[in-house]
């Protein structure tokens, strides 16, 4: 018994002792010393020291340290930064911030759909006037919609790419059998691959079949509470029942899969739609074989219809702060986080769209295959508006319930649920 | 002569019950096990990253498991606070719980049973409900984000004397007689309690020790609201999840996984060594008292 028990106390011993008990998100002091960005000088006296926590996605951590080093080296000594940087994806951002926004970041990345909720609990400050003229010159007027409710700019554009198109297996479908749902469906079921699609999973996906058909949809929010008022929404009609047809076609479970997963590529799976986060690991996979476009059309009563689908841009909020000297600092930092020389460094890092016009224009990103495809999209796309967060649910509920439909009346009936679960949207968020 | 073939097929029958009894529990232990053979064979799959269609891996090696250790992330701060937490809530809840189960099982007071009562009460509310209302008293204390780990102990530690049942029920076997002659030759309770009842306990104990350890081993959800985004407050639960994201899938799903396999291994090595007093455990304290 004596031997288990040192055993038992060796296994935590050797645990702890393997421990490093550094935190290596934090870093502590960064201090000025050389460099170069773009620096602002809006005539605030801000200089001085401040804790400052910063979350974005885990791929970009090390780099946005790096930026941030950047940022004081380009002030000379006006700052001292204590940074801690902690990995937080945009699509969960909104949700932490609301849990708590005093603990949350001062500065922070989200996903544009998230906007409205983060207005609504104060976590996010409104640009004025100067930052408001920067980030307009700077940046793609569809990104700067993208941060606006109402007259008023929330949040800085981060990138362009929050979007999604086609990825396929050269060796099983060719450019031009991209084009076609019909088509890829069928070349993937010859080749017992599948087409993964998550049309019927997502609402964020199933739109493509609506907004490529003509539908469209939109939210009034009231600018000062950030609830919404009201809806402008036609899917139940007649466009929406050729895109709830053409839905129908991606329900065969044989070919079509609903798991946006990039790596499986090259092995069960000749094609995915998904974003430019995907890239990498699709390029990993297929290799030279990896090809991307633009969604691909479907056919519904011998009328062809372009998939459309949404453009959606990621975000750099600022949180209001009681102390207006680090607050400026915070706009200065956002702002420089969203500069074109960092825009330019994430591209050339983890491929990420950028929203900056410069750096957008680059010929590394107009050449970039996912990105390209992505510009290619944009002709069908339709910038993502704000909408409550149960929207894409109650969508992609209505696209999961045209899977076991058979005749137009069910499909409309199904749409006409769908009508009639709107008003209830409104209350949820 | 008649008995000899209606002995012969109760003999078939028997063997006929058992093939069926063997098949029924070989399916349900595949079905049980599959996804932790997976879990173990995916952290060895250094071919493709991401989620994966097929078991066995194309490629095999460690680098999984050393990308876990390198300076690329922080799972060794995850384990750390996870390891620390289990082990105070495991110490403090064993303590709380034994001493609550000594004392309503040989102590008669007044509302001994309204308070038994009120405590199987209150211990059917779920956990869940209260969170929001705990991060925002731990926050006022300044236990969250990265001082977690202390709110988390809190957490975890609250309301332990609650789950005093399987003990009591455990020290309800014990006789009576034990207390009275130890109390005839001159101990004090707690002398009683230390010297005379706790050794006879050993399986319960362990039993209890275990499971404190493990509830916080495993837990996610309060972890993952209390630490609030920050790796130092953070467990491994907690931690892993953010490989999960749309974005990093993809590229650290395997990571995910070995992460997953060496969270086990101290559950493990405890359930090997304790085995045989946590099964007497938990049949010694389902003992009606």
């Amino acid at each position: 018994m004596k031997n288990k028990l040192k055993l038992l106390l060796f296994v935590p011993a050797f645990l702890l002792s393997s421990c490093n008990f550094t935190y290596s998100y934090v870093v502590a002091g960064l201090d000025a010393s050389s460099g170069s960005g773009d620096v602002i000088d809006d005539g605030i006296e801000d200089s001085g020291t401040y804790d400052i926590k910063i979350w974005v996605d885990d791929a970009i951590v090390d780099l946005t340290r790096t930026q941030v080093q950047q940022f004081v080296n380009d002030n000379g000594t006006k700052y001292k930064i204590n940074l801690t940087i902690e990995p937080q994806s945009e699509g969960n951002a909104a949700s932490s911030m609301l849990q708590d926004v005093t603990e949350g970041a001062d500065i922070f990345a989200f996903a544009q759909d998230q906007l409205a909720r983060l207005k609504v609990a104060g976590a996010v400050a409104k640009l004025n006037s100067t930052y408001l003229n920067l980030v307009s010159e700077r940046n793609s007027e569809d990104s700067v919609k993208a941060a606006t409710i109402g007259s008023s700019v929330y949040a800085f554009p981060l990138t362009n790419d929050n979007g999604y198109f086609l990825y396929y297996d050269k060796s099983v479908i060719s450019d031009e059998d991209a084009k076609s749902v019909t088509t890829i469906m069928a070349k993937c079921k010859a080749k017992n691959k599948t087409f993964n699609f998550p049309a019927r999973g997502d609402g964020f996906y199933s739109a493509s079949y609506f907004l490529g058909a003509g539908c469209k949809t939109s939210w009034d929010i009231n600018e000062e509470t950030g609830a919404f008022t009201a809806y402008h929404d036609n899917f139940h009609e007649a466009n929406g029942l050729k895109a709830a047809k053409g839905l129908r076609e991606v329900a065969d479970k044989s070919v079509v899969s609903t798991d946006a997963i990039a790596s499986r590529l090259g092995e069960r799976s000749a094609a995915l739609v998904s974003g430019i986060w995907n890239y990498e690991v699709a390029k990993n996979r297929l290799g030279d074989n990896l090809g991307c476009a633009e969604l691909p059309s479907y056919t519904v009563d011998g009328e062809t219809i372009h998939l459309g689908s949404y453009d959606g841009f990621k975000l750099l909020g600022v949180k209001p702060q009681v102390n207006s000297k680090k607050a400026s600092v915070c706009r200065k930092l956002a702002l420089y986080l969203t500069s074109e020389t960092c825009q330019t460094e994430r591209f050339n890092t983890v491929s990420w769209g950028p929203t900056n016009v410069k750096s957008s224009q680059e010929e590394a990103v107009v050449n970039h295959p996912g990105l390209a495809a992505l510009a290619k999209q944009h002709e069908y796309a339709t910038i993502q508006s704000q909408c409550p967060g149960t929207w894409y649910l109650h969508l992609a509920t209505t696209a999961k319930a045209i899977e076991t439909s058979s005749t137009d009346a069910q499909l409309q009936a199904i749409l006409t649920n769908y009508k009639n679960g709107l008003p209830d949207l409104l209350s949820d968020d | 002569m008649e008995k000899k073939p209606k002995m012969v097929s109760m003999s078939k029958r028997r063997r006929t019950v058992n093939i069926i009894s063997y098949i029924t529990l070989a399916l349900i232990s595949i079905v049980w096990i599959l996804p932790f053979i997976f879990l173990l064979l995916k952290s060895f799959d250094v071919g493709n990253p991401g989620v994966t269609g097929y078991v066995f891996p194309e490629q095999w090696g460690f680098d999984n498991y050393i990308y876990l250790f390198s300076a690329e992330t922080n799972f060794l701060q995850w384990y750390f606070n996870t390891f620390i937490i289990a082990l105070f809530v495991c110490v403090i809840q064993t303590a709380m719980q034994f001493m609550m189960s000594y004392v309503l099982s040989r102590f008669r007071f007044k509302l001994r049973k309204p308070l038994m009562n009120i405590m199987l009460v209150l211990g059917m509310f779920p956990g869940f409900l209260t969170m929001i209302v705990l991060y925002q008293i731990l926050k006022t204390f300044g236990l969250t984000g990265d001082n977690a780990v202390p709110g988390l102990i809190l957490v975890y530690c609250a309301s332990s004397g609650m789950g005093y049942y399987v003990s009591k029920g455990f020290l309800d076997t014990l006789p009576k007689s034990l207390d009275e002659a130890a109390l005839v030759d001159g101990a004090t309770r707690a002398q009683i309690f230390i010297k005379v009842i706790l050794p006879l306990c050993k399986p319960i104990l362990i039993y209890t020790v275990l499971t404190s350890f493990m509830g916080p081993w495993g837990d996610f959800v309060f972890a993952y609201t209390v630490s609030l985004g920050s790796q130092a407050g953070m467990n491994v639960a907690a931690g892993l999840n953010s490989w999960l994201s749309a974005a990093n899938i993809g590229a650290h799903f395997a990571h995910f996984c070995a992460g997953g396999v060496i969270v086990a291994i101290p559950v493990m090595v405890l359930f090997l060594f304790l085995q045989k007093y946590y099964v007497e455990g938990v049949t010694g304290g389902a003992v009606k008292g």
